[in-house]
């Protein structure tokens, strides 16, 4: 009986969540046939470089997804990103505090250009994907403004080694799990997180059910912010420098890792789990074609590819749900 | 009924010649500025190198705008330039015998890089922003592996002086070319059953294809549009520098979209005009010309273009109020 119950409850959540369980089995099959085909890639150490470089795209597709679930898309990661790299490089000086500040002052920035982008999008009733096409020119200008040119060394070498693994290993990984369960707790635990669904699948009767969907979608716009400046703090603490154009492939790249893990572009559905999966075998195509020595201009091909592929496995399934 | 007829006027004046009157009259108040900043602004020669170097915008927007009026955007332009760039400068290696041969390969590429967007639009219903990226990041990684990352060969002399030099002492090849397609895009636009049933699919889809028309086709033909003019561009740019780079086409997706929703093109589609993002191109050209004139580093020209966007979206679309 117990069983039965037991049985129905599992059947159910799985069909709840059938596009990140897919999407789970393939990064699976994907990570087991990598392992097959490359024994160095279970060795610690790779999965430790794969972490590392993986930490600056997941972040920035936990800000990109959290945009996608309002029905909007936020073309100004990359440049929130590449301001941090630069805004870290110049202000953290050796020493022990001097990377608080510098800190701060990242992810202030990116929470103000967020909180700019949102009030521009919900008090000036624009779309966001003009609107973040134009503020992330703004927000590229402000981080020229500070570095003009890539290559300004962090000072604080200590920093930069804490965060980026060098000291302490475990640390990506760390970083990793707090950002994905930190997403996960923010929007399915918590009111605003589940407004931010509401508000992505339905604004007009979000508004009838007495949600208030501008300041939804402020508080959502600050936090793709910030996480994005997080992103570009530890993309800085990887180089061990900042560079302004570090973040011009990331709009596109966390797009195609949130859209990989099944999120819906029409809003109003997604889960962090499958983002992390996305942003997963986004990594392992480059890595294991690293591996096996093949040119890294085919990771391109690939990636698009399965972003097809994956593309026409949900439109399918959305054919079968109707049908 | 008379009343009815005017404010159906004035909606149509207020929708459709509101952002165009103002996209000309910023470029009119820019174009003044320039003029008293440095006097030699409107001289005929400036203007048309101004135009020469911005006509492949011109191009790319017009595909551009025909994807945002259907409602969608098209990501693969980027991709698509860079691509044709890079392989036209190889096929024509300084041989002006192999123009040809590279026009209609650059050609065939825009037409199967429209097609494959505008069948999975249509047939897999996948939203066109995404399905356009992921055809993109494939043509990217088809760059990068027919160079092998090194871009080989230049222009064909004749490509060149066709683009850099007067033709028929009149002017440059690139500014005859963009207005020879701008007469014929807004005359189709405007006056055949193409035209009209783009507007029709972006507005509507559903009622578009309940009223008989063929949207299939239609996407088709704007996305092929949208290929072959930005694959054109990628090879005519070889003519303007002389050689391809593997980031030629960078700047093209965001400027397109700038440009054409400056000019007075809905993002959320159904609404533009040609006539209208021949102002957005000419208004980002001329401010950027400005401010180079004017000895401004990239970063100050970065901020005052995304301000310019912001001010532009913020006088010409507002949401109509709910």
């Amino acid at each position: 009986m117990n069983n039965v119950a037991f049985s129905t409850k599992v059947k159910r959540t799985l069909s709840q969540n059938s596009a990140t369980a897919w999407i789970w089995v393939i990064t699976v099959l994907m990570i087991i046939s990598s392992g097959i085909f490359e024994g160095d890639f279970f060795r610690i150490r790779n999965i430790l470089n794969l972490t590392v470089t993986a930490l600056p795209l997941l972040l920035c597709s936990c800000a990109q997804q959290l945009i996608i679930i309002t029905g909007g898309i936020d073309l100004s990661v990359g440049s929130v990103l590449s301001f941090a790299t630069v805004t870290v490089a110049a202000l953290a000086k050796a020493g022990s505090g001097g990377w608080v500040c510098a800190v701060i002052a990242a992810l202030g920035g990116g929470a103000v250009f967020g909180m700019i982008n949102g009030l521009i999008i919900t008090k000036g009733k624009q779309q966001p994907i003009i609107v973040t096409i134009a503020t992330s020119e703004i927000i590229a200008g402000c981080a020229l403004i500070i570095q003009p040119t890539a290559g300004h060394l962090i000072e604080n070498m200590e920093f930069c080694a804490a965060l980026s693994g060098g000291s302490n290993k475990w640390m990506p990984i760390l970083i990793i799990i707090a950002a994905v369960v930190g997403s996960w707790v923010l929007l399915s635990k918590t009111v605003w997180g589940r407004s931010v669904y509401a508000v992505g699948g339905n604004e007009i009767s979000a508004v009838s059910s007495g949600i208030n969907v501008d300041a939804v979608k402020i508080i959502a716009y600050i936090l793709a912010g910030v996480f994005s400046a997080f992103a570009g703090v530890v993309q800085g603490t990887i180089m061990y420098s900042g560079d302004p154009n570090s973040g011009n492939m990331f709009p596109m790249k966390s797009i195609t890792a949130v859209v990989i893990g099944g999120t819906m572009l029409s809003g109003g559905r997604g889960s962090i789990w499958g983002t992390l999966a996305g942003v997963i075998i986004l990594a392992i195509i480059n890595n294991i074609l690293n591996l096996m020595g093949i040119s890294t201009f085919y990771q391109y091909i690939v990636q698009g590819v399965i972003l097809l592929v994956a593309l026409m496995i949900s439109a399918m399934r959305n054919r079968q749900n109707i049908n | 009924m008379n009343t009815n007829f005017n404010v159906r006027k004035n909606l149509a004046f207020r929708n459709n010649v509101m952002p165009i009157v103002m996209a000309y009259g910023a470029l009119i108040i820019l174009c003044t500025i320039a003029q008293i900043l440095k006097p030699g602004f409107l001289e005929l020669n400036h203007l048309q190198n101004l135009i020469k170097q911005n006509a492949f915008l011109g191009l790319v927007c017009l595909g551009q705008m025909l994807v945002i009026i259907t409602g969608g955007t098209d990501l693969s332009i980027t991709y698509n330039i860079t691509l044709c760039n890079v392989m036209s400068s190889q096929i024509m290696a300084q041989n002006n015998d192999n123009i040809l041969k590279c026009l209609v390969i650059v050609l065939v590429i825009g037409i199967i890089v429209g097609l494959a967007n505008g069948l999975g639009i249509y047939y897999l219903k996948i939203p066109a922003m995404i399905m356009t990226l992921g055809v993109g990041t494939v043509l990217q990684g088809l760059g990068y592996i027919y160079t092998q990352g090194a871009p080989k060969g230049s222009a064909a002399p004749a490509l060149s002086s066709f683009i850099n030099g007067k033709v028929f002492g009149l002017t440059y090849g690139s500014v005859i070319i963009w207005i020879a397609i701008a007469v014929i895009a807004v005359v189709v636009m405007r006056y055949t059953q193409f035209g009209r049933s783009v507007y029709a699919v972006g507005a509507n889809a559903e009622a578009a294809r309940y009223s008989g028309i063929d949207t299939c086709r239609t996407l088709c033909l704007v996305y092929v549009t949208s290929g072959v003019m930005a694959s054109v561009a990628g090879m005519l740019l070889v003519g303007y520098s002389g050689t391809a780079y593997l980031y030629t086409g960078n700047p093209y997706n965001m400027d397109s979209i700038a440009a054409c929703v400056v000019g007075g093109t809905l993002i959320t589609g159904g609404q533009g005009n040609y006539i209208g993002v021949i102002a957005g191109v000419l208004l980002m050209a001329a401010l950027n010309s400005i401010l180079i004139m004017i000895n401004m580093p990239e970063a100050i020209r970065k901020m005052v273009k995304g301000f310019v966007i912001l001010i532009m979206i913020l006088l010409v679309h507002r949401k109509k109020s709910q």
